[in-house]
């Protein structure tokens, strides 16, 4: 009886045995189709994150284009534009500046890189679908302009599991203008003289004592901050001040010291007396003007507010002498 | 039997514990035969590996060996660390800087892991850690604008504009219909004007339109010197028409003479003397000095007002003078104003049979009425009442000679377009011409204020050409035969479509009334007899691209076609144009310099266009650095695997 009854629980044993190992094994089938499944939305959200990120990087390379194609429709016609946020919108979203297809932008807007994707995605088993909308172009501060937009991405997956993710985003791209051309200077001067746009290396790096910085900025036409002076949106208007459409709290203005002697030599006459601040001198703005110890006779500065609550003569160090 | 049951006890124990051990090892050998979990932790590393590369900026590896030699041969910039790894090692590869891509990613992942793993993108590997690879491999992806096989990932664009250049163009310098000698009285003609100083003169030929002579052997054609020098016996005669009215004979001829070696920078004058035995002599219309030659000229803006003077040829007549200049306003113009200064000397003054004072200075401007009279007039043909003498002659009363000088004010009744004012000294057509010399005087190189001149000022609300535009002047012959009415198609071509100022120059032999039409457009209409300018202005509005036609006919006050007043092949249609001096930026180039080039030829061949040869323009440019190309999007791909 006792040889019977541990048979029995030895049989009994291993049946608990073989049920473990059949549960186990269903759990084990199940926790991989779970890693499979997983793996797919892992790839699906990446695609998305993907996409995201590099909507931000062609942004900043359609961007580049756009404002480059604005600036060569100013400087080429001699016609400023009439909104350039809008214009520069324009050109990213469908290349053109009034309908009028621009060279610089083919194959290089928004719906190229678009259409693109969508291909990619479906080369990745996604069904893609990408909108960009409320595109907005701004100024950032003095050197950036932001481009924000909305961008919305349905992914669709039917193909291994199915599975769908659509999100909606708000994104930013922060493009710098330097090394543009500063649309002001060719508009005001029979498209003669050409200045691009350069922050000064001796920003804030002025001496009483020692004109060598600011002389530098003279001769190189070096770009400060301003806070009236027109922003970069704005010279593409042709405007010399900052329009209260783009007025931030933060400064957005521009200004340059123009090189009298360098408009001479292009044939151009001069305003001896005027400030060579450029976005005053171009708008023959009255304002008092002063001759500045130690620098070139030509050369005559205001005393304007400007970035930092203070004036062109305290910004820039120097002493007036009439 | 108590010793049985420890041996079951035991046995059951030893089966329990190897059951047990046997349900330890089970599972793990049962997992890892599950290769999607294996695939699991492959794939979460390869995750890791594309966010390290696409999140951490390259500046945290400035201090890697490759990285740091670059920032230190100066190859990539502190501002490119600014770039995340993915981005910098993209630009690396797809610019051809392939071992330094390969370099850096070694660097970057070298003893992150000890799995195998490789980074490739568009099916070439940039760096596998690994020669083989296992069955189970994770891959991770990562998409990036920009790059594509081949190409670069950025570069310059370039535009450029003519600085100065020399462009060939058209000067033409009309003589007005104008008289007059009577019955082999010497009429004579002094056209005084100035070309610019620095221009090169290429080609100077003068079209002679003359009433002379009593038969076509062209007798009293006495002078023609171009600054001095002797130019009659050269006048190659292109068209003679005789006519006789009972006795008289009289001759309209049309040549032609090169005058090139005569006409100069600077002052010039032109010196004319004819006459005709039985008749009357004048200039017609059509006579006109045509100089081609090169010009200098810096890019400028045009101007949004104008003033000008036209100045009367010096007319001295023996049987009276007359003279018609013409003169344009734009048919955009605002606050037109015009006025005349006319400075005379030798003017009869008379009195007719009821001792009236005659009008013996008349004008008409624009009208067939009179607009200035100094005297009596009969009626609107205004010839005095004095006995007739002859066929054409009156013998009024004359009471001395006038030197007149008038200021008149023209600009109420001013025309947008083709305006003609007519002067007349002692002359009233073929019902009385003057017996004594009169003259109109003009001088306008050594005495311009006392001159005759019509004085014109007009504003346009837009500059008509702007910066980094150039205007060029051409003119087109009408050729075929002499014919009445004529017709006239040219072609205007694409770069030719913004055309700002254009004008009909008529070459006719006998005249009466004429009617100018452009593209079924009336352009003018003679105010009245034998008001034939040289200069017809042809609205340029009017103009279209592709074949335009103008239409010339002569007809009679009646209003029928006149029989034999012919347009003659030597009319002429003269227009300007703009043409662009700057090219935008074109396409991006690997180098500033390739781009700049570009910029530059584009100009060149825009310019050689319309006739302006590359060695004659001076160009500036600017090139814009760092425009990318929106290529791929390329897949960047992260693969992790076992090692075997």
């Amino acid at each position: 009886m006792k040889g019977i009854f541990f048979s029995m629980i030895v049989v009994f044993l291993l049946i608990c045995l073989l049920a473990f190992l059949s549960i186990q094994r269903s759990l084990i089938f199940f926790h991989s189709t779970q890693v499979a499944v997983e793996s797919r939305v892992e790839a699906m959200v990446g695609f998305y994150e993907s996409i995201i990120r590099d909507s931000r990087k062609s942004m900043e390379i359609i961007a580049g284009r756009a404002v480059c194609s604005a600036i060569n429709y100013v400087v080429t016609t001699g016609t400023p534009l009439q909104s350039s946020n809008e214009t520069i919108a324009e050109l990213i979203l469908q290349g053109s500046i009034e309908g009028e297809a621009q060279p610089l932008m083919e194959s290089s807007t928004i719906i190229d890189w678009k259409q693109m994707i969508e291909e990619l995605g479906k080369m990745q088993g996604f069904e893609t679908s990408v909108e960009i909308e409320d595109l907005v172009v701004e100024p950032e501060d003095s050197f950036h302009i932001s481009i924000s937009y909305s961008i919305l991405v349905k992914l669709y997956d039917n193909r291994y599991v199915t599975a769908n993710l659509t999100r909606k985003s708000r994104e930013k791209v922060i493009f710098s203008i330097e090394n543009m051309e500063d649309p002001l200077y060719p508009l005001n001067t029979y498209g003669r003289i050409v200045n691009v746009i350069r922050l000064s290396p001796h920003w804030l790096n002025y001496s009483k004592e020692d004109l060598t910085n600011l002389k530098d900025d003279l001769n190189n036409s070096y770009y400060h901050p301003s806070l009236y002076g027109a922003s970069f949106l704005d010279r593409l208007e042709g405007k010399f001040f900052v329009q209260s459409k783009y007025w931030k709290e933060k400064p957005i203005g521009l200004e340059s010291f123009v090189n009298k002697d360098k408009l001479l030599s292009a044939g151009l006459s001069i305003n001896t007396s005027a400030t060579n601040i450029d976005y005053l001198y171009f708008s023959k703005s009255d304002v008092a003007a002063y001759l500045i110890s130690g620098m070139p006779t030509n050369f005559r500065l205001d005393n304007e507010t400007t970035v930092y609550e203070k004036t062109h003569l305290e910004i820039y160090n120097v002493t007036a002498i009439s | 039997m108590e010793m049985k049951g420890l041996a079951f006890t035991t046995d059951i124990l030893i089966g329990l514990s190897l059951a047990i051990a046997l349900i330890m090892l089970i599972p793990f050998k049962t997992e890892s035969s599950y290769s999607e979990v294996n695939f699991q932790a492959l794939t979460y590393q390869a995750n890791d590996f594309v966010n390290i590369l696409s999140n951490i900026k390259a500046n945290s590896f400035k201090n890697s060996p490759t990285i740091s030699k670059l920032l230190e041969q100066g190859i990539i910039s502190e501002v490119e660390l600014n770039k995340t790894l993915l981005d910098l090692i993209g630009s690396l590869w797809y610019s051809g800087n392939k071992s330094i891509a390969t370099n850096i990613t070694r660097e970057i992942f070298e003893g992150l892991t000890e799995k195998c793993f490789a980074l490739q993108t568009q099916n070439e590997t940039i760096y596998s850690s690994c020669d083989d690879f296992s069955d189970t491999v994770a891959v991770s992806y990562r998409i990036e604008s920009g790059y594509e096989v081949g190409k670069p990932v950025s570069g310059y664009v370039a535009r450029a504009w003519a600085t100065k250049f020399k462009k060939n163009t058209t000067k033409i310098i009309p003589f007005y219909p104008e008289g007059s000698g009577w019955t082999a009285q010497r009429l004579e003609v002094t056209k005084s004007f100035a070309l610019p100083q620095d221009i090169t003169i290429y080609n100077a030929t003068l079209y002679v339109s003359i009433h002379f002579g009593t038969s076509k052997s062209g007798a009293q054609f006495e002078q023609l010197k171009v600054n001095n020098v002797q130019k009659k016996d050269d006048v190659r005669w292109l068209y003679l028409q005789e006519e006789s009215y009972g006795s008289e004979v009289t001759t309209a001829a049309y040549g032609v003479v090169d005058v090139t070696e005569e006409i100069k920078t600077g002052s010039n004058s032109i010196y004319l003397a004819i006459g005709t035995p039985h008749y009357h002599s004048h200039i017609h219309p059509g006579m006109r000095l045509i100089v081609t030659y090169s010009l200098t000229q810096e890019s400028s803006v045009g101007n949004k007002t104008f003033r000008e003077r036209y100045y009367f040829d010096d007319v001295v007549g023996r049987t009276g003078a007359w003279s018609m200049v013409s003169f344009y306003i734009p048919e955009n113009a605002k606050n037109a104003s015009a006025y005349l200064h006319l400075k005379a000397f030798g003017v009869d003054d008379t009195r007719d049979l009821l001792g009236r004072n005659s009008s013996d200075v008349i004008i008409y401007f624009n009208s067939n009425n009179i607009f200035y009279k100094d005297g009596y007039c009969s009626s609107s043909e205004c010839y005095p009442l004095c006995t007739l003498q002859g066929t054409y002659y009156r013998n009024c009363q004359k009471v001395g000679v006038m030197n007149p000088e008038l200021f008149l004010n023209l600009t109420n009744n001013l025309t947008f377009g083709t305006n003609v004012i007519s002067v007349y000294l002692n002359s009233y057509g073929d019902i009385h011409w003057g017996s004594g010399e009169a003259r109109i005087y003009s001088d306008p190189l050594n005495d311009p204020e006392n001159s005759s001149y019509v004085e014109v000022y007009y504003e346009l609300e837009e500059s008509i050409f702007n910066y980094g535009e150039i205007d060029i002047t051409k003119e087109i012959l009408f050729g075929g035969n002499a014919s009445n009415p004529k017709n006239f198609t040219f072609e205007l071509k694409p770069s030719q479509r913004n055309v700002i100022e254009a004008f009909i120059h008529i070459a006719q032999s006998f005249s009466s009334l004429v009617n100018v039409s452009l593209n079924n457009f009336r352009i003018f209409t003679s105010p009245s007899l034998r008001v034939v300018p040289e200069n017809v202005y042809a609205f340029p509005n009017k103009l279209v691209l592709g074949n335009n036609t103008v239409r010339i006919v002569d007809f009679q006050p009646g209003g029928s076609i006149s029989s034999t007043n012919y347009i003659l092949p030597w009319s002429s249609f003269e227009y300007t144009y703009l043409a662009k001096g700057l090219v935008g930026y074109g396409s991006v180039f690997n180098s500033s310099k390739l781009a700049i080039e570009d910029a530059k030829e584009r100009l060149l061949k825009q310019m050689g266009e319309e006739g302006i040869k590359a060695e004659e323009i001076q160009v500036d440019s600017q090139s814009v650095q760092g425009v990318r190309w929106l290529w791929g999007p390329a897949l960047f791909k992260i693969l992790v695997w076992e090692k075997k």
